[in-house]
């Protein structure tokens, strides 16, 4: 343990924001995020020693997190049916401005994906983890969290080119009219 | 033999727009997630935990229920 308390404090504090987005698509509800926010919060005071000072706090935080909602999670699953796919859909809150339906449209198509296939594409094209470091998080190979990526924007991709060929075509780079990108005109 | 080509089978032309079309619609809805201010719930946790280890900084807590050696007196009937 090499970090004093207001440290320790002041470094866990500051990971929350990430911990609940996290929270939020693992568990699919606030309520239940909030609740594994607390678990991840007591267990990192508890088990500071285990954390080697100068790596990612962050991603040591997320496999705690991430390993207490599966152990939960299989006893939940134990005591009530859950149904797969329903804490999915409800997934993350509602958006905050209106006038995005397109984003709407993805959370849902997010909230469709597989479990271990959502939390990787989360990890690598949201949070910012390495590959290296989404592996350790996950506890697999870092070719597995590349496939279920891969598998992820594919399953995406063809929801979305579904559900929104209509608005595609000419219309694709006005999507965020608030930042238009130059990279999307080719 | 058998069907490794799921991965990297060629999509259709669409692909790489709609490939950064879905990339920052995840960068977004995670972005609202990550504003989302921070409930006082977390933080006076946190306040609880380093007051625990600093015992100096805080004099008797009530609330905390952790050592009941001190406090033989109530016998549960």
């Amino acid at each position: 343990m090499n970090l004093s308390a207001p440290r320790l404090k002041d470094a866990l504090l500051a990971e929350i924001p990430s911990l609940r987005a996290f929270a939020i698509s693992l568990s699919g509800s606030i309520d239940r995020a909030d609740d594994l926010v607390q678990e991840t919060l007591m267990k990192a005071w508890a088990s500071s020693d285990g954390f080697t000072e100068g790596t990612s706090l962050r991603a040591w935080m997320f496999t705690i997190m991430r390993n207490t909602f599966y152990s939960l999670h299989r006893k939940r699953r134990r005591e009530v049916q859950d149904v797969d796919g329903e804490a999915a859909a409800r997934m993350v809150s509602p958006p905050a401005q209106h006038g995005h339906l397109d984003l709407a449209d993805f959370r849902e198509a997010l909230g469709r994906l597989p479990p271990d296939q959502r939390e990787a594409l989360i990890l690598i094209g949201a949070s910012g983890f390495s590959y290296e470091e989404a592996a350790e998080i996950c506890g697999c190979a870092i070719g597995t969290v590349k496939s279920r990526v891969n598998r992820a924007r594919q399953r995406l991709m063809q929801q979305m080119a579904v559900t929104s060929a209509d608005d595609f075509g000419p219309e694709i780079g006005v999507v965020s009219a608030g930042a238009a990108s130059p990279a999307d005109v080719a | 033999m058998n069907a490794s080509r799921d991965d990297d089978r060629p999509t259709p032309t669409l692909e790489p727009k709609l490939q950064a079309h879905i990339g920052r619609q995840l960068r977004q809805l995670y972005d609202q997630m990550v504003s989302e201010p921070v409930p006082d719930r977390f933080k006076s946790l946190l306040e609880q935990l380093e007051s625990r280890e600093t015992p100096s900084a805080a004099e008797t807590d009530a609330s905390a229920p952790a050592d009941t050696t001190s406090e033989p007196s109530q016998v549960p009937r």
